[in-house]
């Protein structure tokens, strides 16, 4: 599985499968608690996630085809699980789709583009950390203007 | 890339939806029982006389922002949605029948982590609006949240439709044009 262009797609179907069972779990035991939507943010933020898990694993390489099948494969992942988990909030799948493909695809630009630049390894062990926080708070301001 | 490569990610994908779904089937009637139950007690908290039966009402009214009417021994509690920051509020507002706010509680947002989420948690915020009969202005008695104006704004403008709801008042308010 190391050489598979399409490792980010695996390790973001568990990390949002992840999410989508413990927003289903907390919803059961705490039904009344206000829960995280699965919007513009908490997508961005799921995406980087795998992102960086992706970064620790093999360092990223910009790859036009794989960063666009593995968009497909994340507009899939955000459109299927959440409705599979009943977390969705109501927001039709296509629309749930089309927000997680474009998000998954443009912070997988933007995250290897950044990594792609920035000396990793044993000495900067937080790299690929830090860039994903930096891009999540870019994302949660730009998410506020739209 | 050839085909093969997908071969890994579409089972991670079956495997987690098939994963959800039964989960979501174990946990949905645990859901929908312990929701029913809380429900009655958060809203029983919300009127100085504790009732512990609530009447779902029907609204007819104009107010745009009053989603759903429960009314109570000495009280109601009005679900009201106002606009926040980053997305629709939903709010329960407790109001006495002498149309004073006894409780505020955010039901539901999507307000910016750190700054406009605070209307969820700040005691401080939300105890400013106890009291209250409709008239509540940021500014004026209702000091707003650092940061997020807007987001104390539409809790004032909800906590001011619920309050109105309940004594008939004609307030200028973004959120109501409500003239009783």
């Amino acid at each position: 599985m190391k050489a598979n262009p399409l490792k980010q797609s695996v390790l973001l179907a568990a990390v949002v499968g992840l999410f989508c069972l413990a927003l289903a779990a907390a919803g059961a035991l705490a039904p009344m608690a206000v829960l995280p939507k699965l919007d513009l943010p908490a997508m961005l933020a799921l995406a980087l996630a795998a992102l960086t898990l992706d970064a620790y694993w093999s360092a990223p390489k910009l790859c036009w085809s794989a960063l666009l099948a593995n968009a497909a494969l994340g507009g899939v992942s955000f459109a299927l699980l959440p409705w599979c988990a009943g977390v969705s909030g109501g927001v039709p799948v296509l629309t749930m789709g089309l927000a997680g493909g474009a998000v998954f695809g443009a912070a997988s630009l933007l995250y290897t583009a950044a990594m792609e630049r920035i000396a990793t390894g044993p000495k900067a062990p937080l790299a690929p950390a830090g860039t994903a926080l930096l891009l999540f708070l870019a994302g949660q301001c730009l998410s506020g203007l739209l | 890339m050839n085909a093969k490569n997908l071969i890994a990610p579409v089972a991670a994908l079956a495997i987690a939806a098939a994963v959800l779904l039964g989960a979501s089937a174990l946990l949905r009637p645990m859901a929908e029982e312990r929701e029913a139950a809380a429900h009655g007690e958060i809203m029983g908290y919300m009127l100085p006389t504790r009732p512990a039966a609530f009447t779902e009402e029907p609204y007819d009214g104009e107010d745009e922002s009053i989603r759903r009417v429960f009314k109570a021994e000495g009280g109601y509690v009005v679900e009201v949605e106002a606009a926040g920051y980053a997305g629709p509020m939903v709010l329960w507002v407790g109001v006495t029948s002498e149309g004073r706010v006894s409780g505020v509680t955010v039901r539901d947002h999507r307000e910016t982590f750190g700054l406009g989420r605070g209307a969820q948690t700040d005691a401080s915020f939300l105890l400013q609006f106890l009291g209250t009969a409709g008239e509540a202005a940021v500014g004026d008695d209702i000091d707003a949240l650092t940061g997020a104006t807007v987001t104390s704004k539409a809790v004032t403008r909800a906590v001011n439709s619920a309050a109105a709801f309940v004594t008939g008042a004609d307030i200028s308010s973004g959120a109501t044009e409500w003239e009783g």
